[in-house]
């Protein structure tokens, strides 16, 4: 520590770089610049209700819970190269489960077994779709098309299995989770504090992610997907990985769709369809591959520019939507953590000079 | 009894033979260049809404449109390939979103130009005709030679032609290929334009016999796919009893059950046959 430069400081908090990563010092607190951002970001969203209209907190309900969906679409595919164009048909399948148990059943706090369903469920049904088609050494490029197809099939199976699902209509009505110990309590979460529900959610998930492509299982699949042949050859076995992955992945997004169900109280066959597993995409791009955090950002300002801006493009969004695609995976593929990445490096390096 | 059966097995087959035309030009754009063109439904629409525009709005001809459709969307093709898929060739996993994006945005202009109701093309050759053992539309008996014409054409074109030859070269080895002088980029943009044109032709050649509507492309992106992919990819003829499979066994179905169902049942079937032969269900030896 002799030969330590002065870093450059603003009040109390001073700026350093190590590892090729920015540290902030306040006082005796040493912090990473990455984290010490999510943790401001996070009490600015702990704080918006308190501040922002109700419409723009529902909003921010459904962009959160897109979220989750956008975190589950990285994992299979900004980690393990995977690309599903039917994730929709797992955040529906969770959307449907949840919407027709609490619907037809009315156990107490049934929504909560809808929820751990919604999860289980479709995971096994990733699992066995997964490991079925890469033990039988499907390319890559037509799993896509497979997943594509799959998530037609499930909104048609909506439109067909009208007695359970609703057909076109739909199922209405779906009860918001609760929390029922008969003759003891019960307890309905409203929709204000189903935005913080749905935050805690989020953070567990994405943390949860993090932790996953962190450990050994997560640089194996980073490893797979970048040479699948020298990763066999190590003694790994990429099937199981793969069909893991994607079943925890299928799991997830089910996951997100009973909290969509809980939320919206209204579902109908194209939540499983085409339209919303190519928006996921579109997020996952736009925020960034393989990050975890930037899906969850496109995802966010996706929703909310759609929606705030729909006025403006009422004719347009999907023309816009398109060429966006288009554009972002022409020029600029790593997306918006792409972007703020070289942003870092430039400061980082603005740091270490001075 | 014979006369219901016939009618059925001629439906079937100008279904089939339609949608043979369809997965050729997919079939060539994914064997020669390796690109998974997502689009191809939306070429099929612009193919379609063209067979509906010039007779209806500009009062060409319907048969002057079904020539001018392939071209113009064949056109389109090699504008999309010069400035989007050249650049993503050594990511070709990336062409499925490329295409994907291409073909949201040709929808959406066909939705703003021509509203999103459903058009129907008046029918070019409206009579019957006695076949002896039942009487049957003359167009669609048109359809079943005309795209029989086409395809035995193109066949040809790739077997004994100049071009279709160098074609094939490219394909089997690129880099040689292109040490023997045969300029790979220009062999890429021309699979890419007449694959498109393909579904333009294709397109407008069912649009009297369906209904025209901005959304109607992507049924056949996946029947077209799903043709291939049974068939198999070592052979451009594989589509033709993908084709047979995937839409003749829907369209025979649909007497019994209702479109969605049989579709839903085409889908499930086609995935379980891939399981069992990912190679497709042509024999080896018709691989080139």
């Amino acid at each position: 520590m002799s030969n330590k430069k002065s870093n450059p400081t603003i009040g109390p908090v001073e700026f350093s770089v190590v590892d090729e990563s920015m540290q902030v010092s306040i006082g005796r607190l040493q912090t990473n610049a990455n984290t010490l951002l999510l943790g401001l970001g996070l009490l600015v969203l702990l704080a918006t209700p308190a501040v922002f209209s109700g419409y723009f907190v529902g909003l921010l309900v459904v962009a959160f819970i897109y979220g989750i969906f956008a975190i589950s679409v990285d994992l299979v595919w900004g980690y393990a190269g995977i690309l599903s164009f039917g994730h929709a048909a797992f955040f529906g399948l969770g959307a449907y489960l949840m919407g027709v148990i609490t619907t037809e059943l009315s156990l107490p706090s049934i929504g909560l077994l809808g929820l751990v369903l919604a999860f289980l469920v479709p995971a096994v049904v990733g699992l066995v779709v997964a490991g079925v088609l890469f033990s039988r050494g499907i390319s890559e490029e037509y799993f896509t098309i497979i997943t594509l197809a799959l998530a037609i099939v499930a909104s048609q199976a909506a439109l067909i299995l009208s007695d359970v699902t609703g057909g076109s209509n739909g199922l209405t009505e779906i009860p918001p989770l609760g929390v029922e110990i008969p003759g003891v309590m019960t307890y309905i979460i409203s929709h204000n504090q189903y935005y913080f529900v749905v935050l805690v959610a989020l953070v567990a998930v994405f943390l949860i992610g993090k932790r996953i492509v962190q450990s050994p299982f997560g640089t194996t699949l980073v490893g797979i997907n970048e040479n699948e042949t020298k990763i066999s050859s190590l003694g790994y076995n990429p099937i199981k990985y793969k069909t893991i992955v994607f079943g925890l992945s299928t799991g997830i997004a089910g996951f997100a769709g009973a909290l969509y169900a809980a939320y919206s109280g209204f579902i109908s066959p194209p939540l499983l369809g085409f339209v919303l597993s190519t928006e996921v995409l579109v997020w996952v791009l736009v925020g960034g591959r393989g990050t975890l955090i930037g899906p969850v950002i496109g995802a966010t300002a996706l929703y909310l520019a759609e929606n705030m801006f729909s006025g403006m493009f009422l004719n347009t969004w999907v023309l816009m939507l398109g060429l966006l695609l288009v554009v972002i995976v022409l020029v600029f593929p790593a997306g918006i953590i792409g972007v703020f990445s070289i942003i870092e490096k430039k400061i980082n390096k603005y740091l270490k000079d001075t | 009894m014979a006369e219901l059966a016939t009618t059925l097995l001629l439906n079937a087959l100008s279904a089939a033979l339609a949608l043979s035309l369809v997965a050729l030009g997919l079939a060539i754009i994914y064997g020669f260049m390796g690109v998974i063109n997502l689009a191809h439904g939306a070429f099929l629409t612009v193919g379609a809404y063209i067979a509906w525009v010039m007779p209806e709005r500009l009062g060409i001809s319907f048969w002057v449109a079904l020539v001018l459709a392939p071209i113009i969307v064949g056109v389109i093709g090699a504008f999309i390939e010069r400035v989007v898929i050249r650049h993503l060739y050594d990511r070709l996993l990336d062409t499925i979103l490329a295409t994907w994006g291409i073909s949201l945005a040709l929808v959406e202009l066909v939705k703003l130009a021509f509203g999103t109701t459903s058009k129907s093309v008046s029918n070019p050759l409206s009579g019957s005709i006695d076949l002896g053992v039942t009487v049957y539309p003359a167009y669609r008996l048109f359809l079943i030679g005309f795209c029989i014409v086409i395809l035995v054409g193109v066949f040809m074109f790739f077997k004994s032609t100049d071009v279709g030859v160098r074609l094939r070269a490219v394909i089997q080895d690129p880099d040689a290929a292109s040490l023997q002088g045969l300029n790979k980029t220009r062999m890429y943009q021309y699979s890419f334009a007449s694959g498109a044109a393909l579904a333009g032709l294709g397109g407008a050649a069912i649009a009297p016999i369906t209904t025209v509507n901005p959304t109607m492309g992507v049924t056949y992106l996946l029947e077209s796919f799903f043709a291939v992919i049974l068939g198999g990819t070592g052979a451009l003829i594989a589509v033709v009893p993908g084709s047979i499979i995937v839409a003749g066994s829907a369209n025979i179905m649909t007497f019994m059950i209702s479109p969605i169902l049989a579709q839903t049942i085409v889908f499930v079937f086609v995935i379980v046959a891939m399981i069992v032969r990912p190679q497709g269900i042509v024999p080896e030896a018709w691989h080139e």
